[in-house]
């Protein structure tokens, strides 16, 4: 599971570099997530522009790594392709992120 | 049977990195008939949830088993079949359709449980049933 991170104007941008987010690597995910977020502020903005499919494991993962952010920190996240779009909305997991169509809107165009 | 009919099948070890690959293999044969592309994610995400219901519960002990999916191409939409060995559902029943309720705190929402509610959501007819020691569990993914 390769992630890479980088801080924007205060914001930190978490980038998944792979194509899926799926049980086979959700434990991994969220390890890496932990990892990379330790240190962050009080926003952090996931980008899944690569990630091309999400299953409900990969899901959990990702609210499981909001969880671990705590109340004082939120995740946002950004560029969600067409199928793991529809994955957060069938489960109404849009509800409960705020979702950018794409990172340069995350960070304020 | 008309031999127009598109069809395919294959089977693989139940494990998460086998489950992985033939979904792959599966959009690769369908998007060879099929260039849907609201279709082909439907259908991946609900193989993907079923699949992963199989490698996590049915064969939970016996990861070395094989599935055997099939898919057939019909004028309703795409129909599969997915067979194991494994252990039966509970009660031997599919389970239901509800989706975990959302929780408004933060750390009080739920991680899991939406695997089977999007199934029953993307897809159709589905039918299990359990004889000779297999699992076998069919549904249809209607076009859009």
């Amino acid at each position: 599971m390769d992630l890479s991170s980088n801080a924007q104007n205060g914001t930190l941008v978490v980038t998944v570099n792979e194509s899926r987010i799926d049980a086979a690597v959700a434990i991994q995910f969220k390890d890496k997530m932990r990892e990379r977020t330790e240190d962050a502020g009080d926003r952090v903005v996931l980008d899944l522009a690569q990630v091309s499919f999400i299953d409900s494991s990969g899901l959990g993962a990702i609210v499981a790594a909001m969880k671990q952010l705590g109340k004082d920190r939120r995740l946002d996240l950004a560029g969600l392709n067409k199928d793991v779009d529809r994955v957060f909305r069938l489960t109404r997991m849009d509800t409960v992120f705020t979702i950018h169509p794409s990172l340069g809107d995350a960070l304020g165009g | 049977m008309p031999q127009s009919k598109i069809c395919f099948s294959v089977r693989f070890p139940g494990t998460p990195t086998e489950v992985r690959r033939n979904l792959r293999v599966i959009r690769s044969e369908i998007s060879a008939h099929c260039r849907d592309e609201d279709m082909l994610g439907r259908i991946e995400t609900v193989l993907a949830e079923v699949l992963n219901n199989v490698v996590e519960h049915a064969l939970r002990d016996a990861g070395n088993q094989l599935i055997e999916v099939c898919g057939q191409q019909r004028k309703d939409g795409w129909h599969f079949c997915v067979c194991d060995t494994g252990c039966k559902l509970p009660k031997g029943e599919l389970p239901g359709k509800e989706f975990p309720t959302l929780a408004e705190d933060l750390q009080d929402l739920p991680e899991g449980g939406f695997g089977w509610a999007m199934v029953h959501m993307l897809a159709r007819d589905l039918t299990y049933c359990r004889s000779c020691g297999q699992n076998r569990l069919s549904f249809a993914i209607p076009w859009g």
